[in-house]
């Protein structure tokens, strides 16, 4: 909705909480300011209901079994919610962890059929997200979601009376495998394209200096640090594991 | 495009005709929005005498020249390329403005001035303006000298935009203009708002181009002048501030000047970094020593921005400044014991783990001592409880290990909040803390499970504000996973009985207030307790949970071209609304908006309104005397109607239509 503004503050926010309606003044050319109003409460409530989810995912694991396809159905479109990175963020979080909780379930009954249905979608929309995922914190909380989607694969066949790790037995067909790792190592290179982009910006930088903004450059590095270590280290011995062919 | 129904003729004739119009118009307001037309029009298709007409008319009149400098500062932005093709051709222009005596067309050539540089793509062709930065600080100071301060704020804020996107334009006079700020800055009878555009200019220049700022003489003063921004506070009389109410949604240190002044020095020592730090540092000592309690107030702020600006310069400090604010903790004044525990949460958080672990014997004691007396101020006391929270951190490793020697004072203190009388948001901040202290502690806190749960439980019962039984709701989740099952159960199911009613909530029905903030995370920690025996009451907690997951944000389109008449065009809307499955996602209202003679105030509004989007954005075709809203919507229902929500708004005009307005004017 708009309105015209008198006026006022821009870039101020006004919540309503009985509405859920939050609005802001932007200045257009011409010098007008206008007043635009969305209602937020549904993003925001989408957001509450994953980390809660999650929540019940991390406390009960596989006591959940029943809830746990119905609870994908609705997570897995959320992973790629265009209207919000913070949804994107916890649906990405939720669908590493039911996927945790389903093979767990797998594991208790000594059959993996349990999983198996959720894993190609699992794997397949969180490495969809992560290729075309514009932001930092989203990426990292993907990547994350997929990791421990192959944590868990790699860990399903559970642990001899020695305490040595069983082939897994839920697993990628060789394919999948391949487009997993294909697209992780897209994403890894893409990753290591803007880290050196980042470096040569500040090398040519007139206005930084090596030694004294050094650690600017350190922060701004720091989360293409943390989502190939995430990426690359976790994955690359899971992958080579669990796929059967 | 703008002129495509006219023909390259036509097209020529209305130019024509804009530019006499522009340059006859005697009101400044209705001159500015032609101004806009001819600009959105040189943006659409060559307009080869444009520069040279507008250029021309500067030596015609006072009003023509000022008309002249609005178009030059407008083109920029609509027509970026034209604009730097010929800036080298313009600069005459822009130093003959800047040179001029009268005051505002200094000004308008500066605003000029500064639109061209951010439309200009490189430092090389930014290079033979430069000169044009000492014109810039002499209007500066002819404006200031001349009392006319709101002029002076519009050239400095011009510069912060320059030094924003081009700030290779200050590079040969960085120390005359940093100097300059400074002395803006720091000049006690300028506006606040005057001095406070000129410490923004000075942070934005560090943080645009810290090596050549450190540079600079003078730069060290910047510390000083932001101290004194902390340190000015024109209303000495702090009873009311005292006798506040604390809440934890709004920041009770909030006036404009100790804010300012907050801010900039954490941008400035982040910008700089730890070359700035010996001169932050120096000041402290003496400030903490002070008799004047805003100096020891900026000295805590102080420490807080030079903790999360400079983290690793400080550490080796972090011995001293810890001193400064356990001494704080029990300063006489309570807005410096405030400031004080703000600065103790900021370390708390900057050097989470090792700060606990050398400051835990000086600092809760100094907490649990204002927590726990009732005669403290109630925002220093919330405050102080909400600090315990960033203390007694969960996440920290080991923090069993320094919040455990404290545990009965700690405990004892925070019991204090809950006594009759103490006001709901420092009863909310106390439960905060004793989540946190029971989630560190774990089993130990069993001892005092029974000393704080009946408490606790009758909140939950009893307290007739939603957000205090909301926060005791997760208290109990958290203590009774941090005690275990053994303990906890039968407290548990108990409390989960009394919620279920609440809980269960038909798929799409209205949830009870408060569901998504309390009610489902508080369940979410009480089945982290019961583990299994949660089980049975999934069924209630989850359908909920799922049914939002699954809500549609669906964006939808609406269009909007006015052309029938106001009130049919509404309940046009109305009703496409009301059948929304009826309707494809394009709905087109239409109406003749300007063909409507009347005098009614909600026409006039639309009027105005439609007034007020005039340059909006002139990229679309549209049939003339028409105008279009194009919207994007979502669905929300909403009892039995379809609310609107917009997504995103695009405008589109015929500038011609302006034309029609105005000369209907």
């Amino acid at each position: 909705m708009t309105e015209v503004a008198g006026r006022e503050e821009t870039g101020s926010v006004v919540h309503d909480e009985e509405t859920g309606l939050q609005s802001t003044i932007v200045e257009v050319r011409g010098g007008s300011q206008i007043r635009f109003t969305m209602n937020t409460t549904k993003v925001l409530e989408k957001q509450l209901a994953c980390q809660t989810l999650f929540e019940y995912v991390d406390a009960l694991g596989p006591h959940l079994a029943a809830f746990i396809g119905p609870a994908l159905e609705k997570v897995l479109p959320l992973v790629i919610f265009k209207y919000s990175e913070q949804v994107r963020n916890s649906a990405s979080f939720a669908c590493g962890k039911l996927f945790s909780a389903a093979v767990e379930v797998c594991k208790a009954n000594a059959n993996n059929q349990f999983a198996m249905p959720f894993l190609w979608p699992c794997a397949d929309t969180l490495v969809k997200g992560l290729k075309g995922e514009q932001h930092a914190e989203p990426r990292s909380c993907m990547a994350e979601g997929l990791k421990d989607l192959l944590q868990a694969c790699f860990e399903s066949g559970g642990k001899s009376a020695t305490g040595v790790l069983q082939a897994s037995t839920v697993a990628f067909t060789g394919e999948q495998a391949e487009a997993v790792a294909t697209a992780l190592v897209e994403v890894a290179q893409a990753s290591i394209e803007r880290r050196g982009k980042k470096m040569a910006a500040f090398e040519a930088s007139d206005e930084l200096e090596g030694d004294q903004d050094a650690e600017r450059l350190e922060e701004e590095l720091e989360e293409e640090v943390r989502l190939r270590s995430m990426e690359v280290r976790p994955w690359c011995v899971p992958l080579l594991s669990i796929h059967k062919s | 495009m703008l002129y495509r129904p006219h023909g390259s003729q036509g097209r020529a004739a209305t130019r024509t005709g804009l530019l006499q119009l522009l340059f006859a118009e005697t009101m400044p307001v209705v001159a500015n929005r032609i101004a806009h037309c001819v600009a959105q029009s040189a943006a659409a298709e060559p307009w080869s005498d444009l520069l040279q007409t507008v250029c021309g008319a500067i030596g015609t009149g006072a009003e023509q020249a000022r008309t002249a400098l609005f178009v030059l500062e407008q083109l920029p932005d609509y027509a970026p390329k034209l604009m730097a093709s010929n800036a080298s051709n313009l600069l005459p222009v822009y130093s003959g403005a800047l040179a001029s005596a009268e005051l505002n067309f200094r000004i308008s050539g500066l605003k000029a001035t500064a639109a061209v540089l951010m439309a200009l793509p490189s430092d090389k062709e930014r290079a033979p303006f430069m000169p044009l930065v000492q014109p810039a600080l002499a209007a500066l100071a002819a404006a200031l000298q001349s009392g006319h301060e709101v002029e002076a704020q519009e050239v400095m804020t011009s510069l912060v935009s320059v030094a924003q996107h081009a700030v290779d334009f200050f590079r040969a006079d960085l120390p005359q203009v940093v100097d300059a700020m400074l002395q803006v800055a720091n000049e006690d009878s300028l506006e606040f708002e005057t001095k406070e555009r000129a410490l923004e200019l000075l942070v934005t220049l560090c943080q645009q181009s810290p090596a050549r700022v450190r540079r600079c003489p003078n730069v060290l003063s910047i510390v000083t002048v932001c101290f004194a921004f902390m340190c000015r506070l024109e209303d000495q009389d702090d009873g009311e501030w005292v006798g506040g109410e604390y809440s934890s949604d709004e920041y009770c240190d909030d006036e404009e000047e100790y804010m300012a002044g907050d801010e900039a020095l954490e941008h400035t020592i982040e910008a700089l970094g730890k070359g700035l730090l010996p001169t932050v540092l120096a000041l402290i000592p003496a400030h903490v020593q002070d008799p004047d309690w805003r100096r020891r107030r900026a000295a805590h702020s102080a420490i807080a921005a030079a903790a999360s600006a400079a983290t690793k310069a400080l550490k080796p400090q972090l011995g001293e400044c810890s001193r400064a604010l356990v001494a704080g903790l029990s300063d006489a004044h309570p807005r410096v014991r405030f400031s004080a525990t703000t600065a103790v949460a900021t370390l708390c958080e900057v050097y989470s783990g090792e700060f606990q672990k050398a400051s835990h014997a000086q600092v809760l004691p100094a907490l649990g001592a204002i927590v726990g007396d009732g005669s403290q101020c109630q925002r220093t006391r919330g405050h102080a409880a909400a600090c315990v929270i960033n203390f007694c951190n969960p996440e920290v490793d080991d923090a069993s290990e320094f919040v455990e020697p404290h545990l009965d004072t700690l405990l004892g203190a925070l019991c204090n909040c809950f006594a009759p009388g103490s006001p709901s948001s420092v009863q909310e901040e106390a439960l905060g803390a004793v989540t946190c202290v029971a989630q560190v502690t774990e089993t130990d806190f069993t001892r005092f499970y029974s000393v704080f749960m009946p408490g606790i439980l009758g909140i939950l019962g009893t307290a007739p504000q939603a957000r205090l039984r909301g926060k005791a709701l997760q208290c109990v989740g958290i203590i009774g996973g941090a005690v275990g099952l053994e303990v906890f159960k039968d407290d548990a199911v108990q409390i989960l009985q009394t919620l279920m009613p609440a809980m269960t909530v038909a798929p799409g029905a209205a949830l009870p207030e408060g569901y998504f903030e309390y009610l489902a995370p508080a369940c979410a920690q009480i089945a982290k307790a019961l583990k299994e025996h949660f089980v049975t009451f999934l069924p209630t907690v989850l359908p909920p949970l799922l049914h939002t997951l699954g809500v549609e944000v669906q964006s939808r389109t609406l269009v909007f071209l006015i052309r029938f008449g106001w009130l049919l065009a509404l309940t046009f809307l109305s009703l496409c609304l009301l059948f929304k499955k009826a309707v494809n996602d394009y709905v087109i209202v239409c109406f003749n908006f300007f063909r409507v003679n009347c005098r009614w105030q909600p026409i006039q509004n639309c009027r105005k309104f439609l007034s007020q989007c005039i340059a909006c954005d002139g990229n679309q075709v549209l049939v003339p005397f028409s105008f279009s809203l194009k919207y994007q919507v979502s669905n929300k229902e909403k009892r039995t109607h379809i609310s609107i929500q917009s997504m995103k708004l695009t405008f589109f005009f015929e500038s011609s239509l302006w034309c029609s307005r105005w000369n209907a004017a």
